[in-house]
């Protein structure tokens, strides 16, 4: 009978291991570097370390990851060559958005490219900021009162058809897949080339994929002499949802 | 020495003293003077070439007016600067401000937008200290970005601009320089989100004086953490349930009388559909915040709690005394006790070996042995949400792989009791209306010795036992089923009435409001979650000692898990059916092999497993009534 306490704590144990959940491995992604990561990186290897930062050369100039190199995704395979001549050398993209999408864009680039050391920083700048670690502004933009509308307001605005002009940042090739009627497309990454095309005697309603780019284009327009500036609050995303809600009956 | 020339030299010594005491005077503070004075030095010669009116004539009296320029300016070399070759370093707010700082990493504004201070805190040089009510200042600098309308014409902001400093600004929920963001990029979570906000949320409404002030509804929070709602964030799992803004909206949060507001009784049904699938209008009738205590609203919600309340309190005194002085009496007879005990062999003449007899079927032991499983999952899954304040209850629904695991357990246990009562059932019912028999003797049969229902010998047993118990006579002679088997028989049944079917209505509350007001469903929450209480300390302690630990059984009675036990014991236990059987002649036909090895190692693991589940989770549930 001495097995009994022995099976007592089997049986015990198997009561709960039912209800146990494995945890799930992280998924680690190749060529992902995460902040402190990138932190050990550019200290140990500061000279060869070749930092890019994928955003407009507006953001980047706005903010960025001390050292950093400015070149939109959009330009890599052009420019990239430029800038970094050693292909043995550890290149870095990263970008604003948690998703990492135009840095993940730029890195498989690079790697066409020929690169051998090609990372991405997880979490983009946010997650180097959320790290504790410092940026720098070279050309800063003071941020300014731009006010945020929401797609209903907006929706009015342009029924009514107010003069107003709906500026597109995204990409080219996102742009010509879907758009708010009337838009003009100048891609963040041109915008710091091409403002001068717009024109100055209207209100301009800035918009973005996520919201998350318009403030600071905006602010920049500001900066530039355009007295009124707005943004569409949550960009393109939102606007697709209330178009969703709206032809559903449901404006809620 | 003329004593005129003394004199005159004393006077000469002492005016010298005099203005050497003054003159080093005069260095020190002008020394002291120079260390103090220096910032506004500096400033004097910065303001020579920045000679705008902001630094010369609005800077000395802004906020920052007592520092200088190089208190916030650092310039590593004048000459350069004042060539043009070297700009002062970068500005650090934080080394004065520097808490404000630490917390402003973590800010929305920072991680997304990468704010500065100056963004926010413009025209620093002049900043005056706000007259304003800090308040309706910091709402005035939040909507020049923010849109207004839902945030200050509607909602709690609103009341401030009326001049309630009670009612919320914008900083109150979303903080200053800590507004985290919830619904940008990848880490958006709106489980963090509606934790965050439900805690705001309760940090006001929660205050007994402010609520008492403004004239709010009391116990707002208290009953919505009584809620299934509330116990199920409060255990730590926002993401499944309703938070405050779930159901209050945002930013336009207004009284339920207000036709806009999400609460209002006419929107009530389209703001539970959007979690509850078929939500209508007397399903919105449930009432979300209940309060038990009150007499005000529903007032069979504080009924039933109250009849609840009794029939724990009845139930527990009752057995409670019955079980204490079972306990004094049962030890009290183990120390008298001798060597007393007649010898098993004279049990039947000529026979030396003592047989076993049955006591339970293959069926009714694999019946108790999923009771077992489906009982302990239910109290194990259910407990942790009724105490979910209790520091253990966030440690058990991890264990059991969260919560909504813990659900799909707590539902499946539930269909199989479910199909163990209605098995029952259909085995009552043939037992009361056999096959060939029908009707006929029915009465007989469920007042008989072999039935489970309560009849007069019950009635006499049970006095007889509490004169067994105060020495006053033997113990009753009981027959197949005692009179506490009965009751732990007839819990099962009425258990299962209270606790099945208000199961049920929990488990599918918008379906089940269609056949009663959506209120009831608060109701049976009161009845599921008292009636578990009762059933679980009741099977925990009354049924474990009646059953297992009492003396002579201590620690597991095998029985119901090997079917069988001695002829001896059942004489000893039950001398009313051992006459019966002997009588009948009826021994041959009960007699049971051995139940083997085997058999008892699982009667002892499973028995004991269950014994130890079923006390460990008494401690934890009476740590959580009595601790907490």
């Amino acid at each position: 009978m001495c097995n009994i306490p022995k099976a007592v704590i089997v049986l015990i144990l198997l009561f709960f291991a039912t209800a146990c959940v494995s945890e799930k491995p992280v998924d680690e992604v190749p060529g992902e570097l995460p902040a402190t990561g990138l932190f050990r990186m550019v200290k140990a290897e500061a000279e060869s370390v070749v930092l890019i930062n994928t955003m407009s050369d507006i953001e980047c100039m706005d903010h960025r990851i001390p050292g950093s190199l400015c070149l939109p995704c959009e330009e890599v395979g052009e420019k990239l060559g430029r800038l970094a001549r050693d292909k043995e050398a550890p290149v870095v993209f990263y970008c604003e958005s948690e998703r990492c999408y135009r840095s993940c864009l730029a890195a498989a680039e690079a790697r066409k490219l020929g690169y051998q050391r090609v990372y991405t920083l997880k979490g983009g700048i946010v997650a180097w900021k959320e790290a504790g670690y410092g940026t720098e502004s070279p050309d800063r933009i003071p941020r300014q009162d731009v006010y945020s509308i929401r797609p209903a307001e907006a929706g009015s605005w342009l029924a009514k058809r107010q003069n107003i002009l709906i500026l597109d940042i995204r990409p080219r090739e996102v742009f010509s897949q879907g758009r708010i009627r009337g838009a003009v497309n100048i891609p963040m990454h041109e915008l710091h080339r091409r403002y001068g095309d717009i024109p100055q005697n209207q209100r301009i309603c800035v918009v973005d994929q996520n919201g998350s780019q318009s403030f600071l284009a905006a602010s920049y327009l500001v900066r530039k002499g355009f007295g009124d500036v707005v943004r569409l609050l949550g960009g393109m995303d939102r606007w697709e949802q209330y178009q969703a809600g709206s032809k559903s009956g449901d404006k809620t | 020495m003329s004593t005129t020339a003394v004199r005159h030299w004393k006077r000469c010594a002492i005016l010298r003293l005099c203005l050497l005491v003054l003159a080093g005077a005069f260095i020190a503070a002008a020394l002291r003077g120079e260390a103090q004075g220096q910032t506004q030095g500096t400033s004097r010669n910065c303001v020579s070439c920045h000679e705008s009116f902001v630094y010369r004539g609005e800077f000395p009296s802004s906020v920052h007016g007592n520092n200088g320029c190089s208190s916030c300016h650092t310039i590593r070399n004048i000459a350069r600067h004042t060539s043009g070759e070297e700009r002062p370093l970068l500005i650090n707010c934080g080394s004065c401000h520097g808490q404000i700082a630490e917390d402003f990493k973590k800010d929305a504004h920072y991680l997304h937008q990468s704010f500065q201070c100056q963004d926010c805190h413009r025209n620093i040089h002049a900043l005056k200290k706000n007259s304003e009510n800090p308040k309706v200042a910091v709402a005035r600098g939040c909507i020049a970005c923010h849109s207004s309308e839902a945030y200050i014409d509607l909602g709690h902001t609103a009341p401030v601009l009326r001049g309630n400093n009670d009612s919320a600004t914008c900083s109150d929920c979303h903080g200053v320089h800590n507004t985290p963001s919830f619904h940008i990029g990848e880490s958006a979570s709106v489980e963090r989100a509606r934790a965050y906000y439900t805690a705001r949320c309760k940090t006001c409404h929660g205050s007994a004086e402010l609520v008492a002030r403004n004239k709010l509804r009391p116990n707002i929070v208290e009953s919505y953490e009584e809620s299934y709602h509330g116990k199920v964030q409060r255990v730590g799992y926002p993401a499944q349930v309703a938070g405050c803004p779930d159901c209050h909206g945002g930013h336009n949060i207004l009284p339920r009388e207000d036709t806009r507001s999400p609460v209002h009784p006419g929107n009530l049904a389209a703001t539970c559909g959007q979690c509850h699938r078929g939500a209508h209008p007397r399903f919105a009738n449930y009432e979300a915040h209940p309060d038990y205590h009150d007499f005000k609203g529903k007032i069979a919600l504080d009924i039933t709690y109250l009849f609840m309340v009794g029939l724990l309190a009845s139930v527990f005194i009752f057995f409670g005394i019955h079980t204490l002085l079972w306990w004094r009496r049962a030890y009290w007879q183990e120390c008298e006790k001798g060597d007393r005990e007649e010898p098993e062999s004279t049990l039947i003449p000529g026979c030396d070996e003592v047989p076993h007899v049955r006591r339970f079927t293959s069926r009714d032991r694999v019946m108790h042995v999923l009771l077992i499983i489906s009982f302990l999952t239910l109290v194990m899954t259910g407990m942790p949400l009724k105490y979910s304040g209790a520091v253990w209850a966030r440690q058990l629904f991890r264990l059991l792989g969260g919560v909504e695991t813990a659900g799909v357990l707590h539902r499946t246990a539930a269909a199989i009791l479910w199909a163990l009562f209605l098995y029952t059932c259909w085995l009552s019912y043939k037992f009361l209306f056999p096959k060939g028999e029908g009707v006929k003797g029915w009465v007989g049969r469920l007042f008989g010795p072999d039935s489970l229902f309560f009849n007069l010998k019950d009635w006499e047993d049970i006095k007889g036992m509490f004169r067994w118990f105060f020495n006053r006579g033997p113990v009753p002679k009981f027959d197949r089923w005692t009179y506490w088997e009965k009751f732990d028989f007839f819990a099962v049944f009425w258990g299962m009435t209270a606790i099945g079917v208000s199961g049920l209505i929990l488990w599918f509350p918008e379906a089940s409001s269609y056949i009663m007001p959506g209120w009831l469903v608060g109701v049976a929450y009161v009845v599921h979650s008292e009636e578990a209480l009762l059933a679980a300390l009741f099977i925990f302690i009354m049924h474990f000692f009646h059953n297992h630990l009492v003396p002579g059984k201590f620690p597991l009675e095998p029985n119901i898990f090997t079917g069988c036990y001695s002829l001896t014991q059942l004489r000893k236990e039950r001398p009313s059916e051992y006459e019966r059987i002997m009588a009948e002649g009826r021994l041959e036909s009960m007699k049971c092999e051995y139940p083997g090895v085997w058999t008892e190692l699982f009667a002892a693991a499973f028995g004991l497993g269950s014994l130890f589940i079923g006390l460990a989770l008494t401690f934890l549930i009476l740590w959580a009534i009595f601790l907490a």
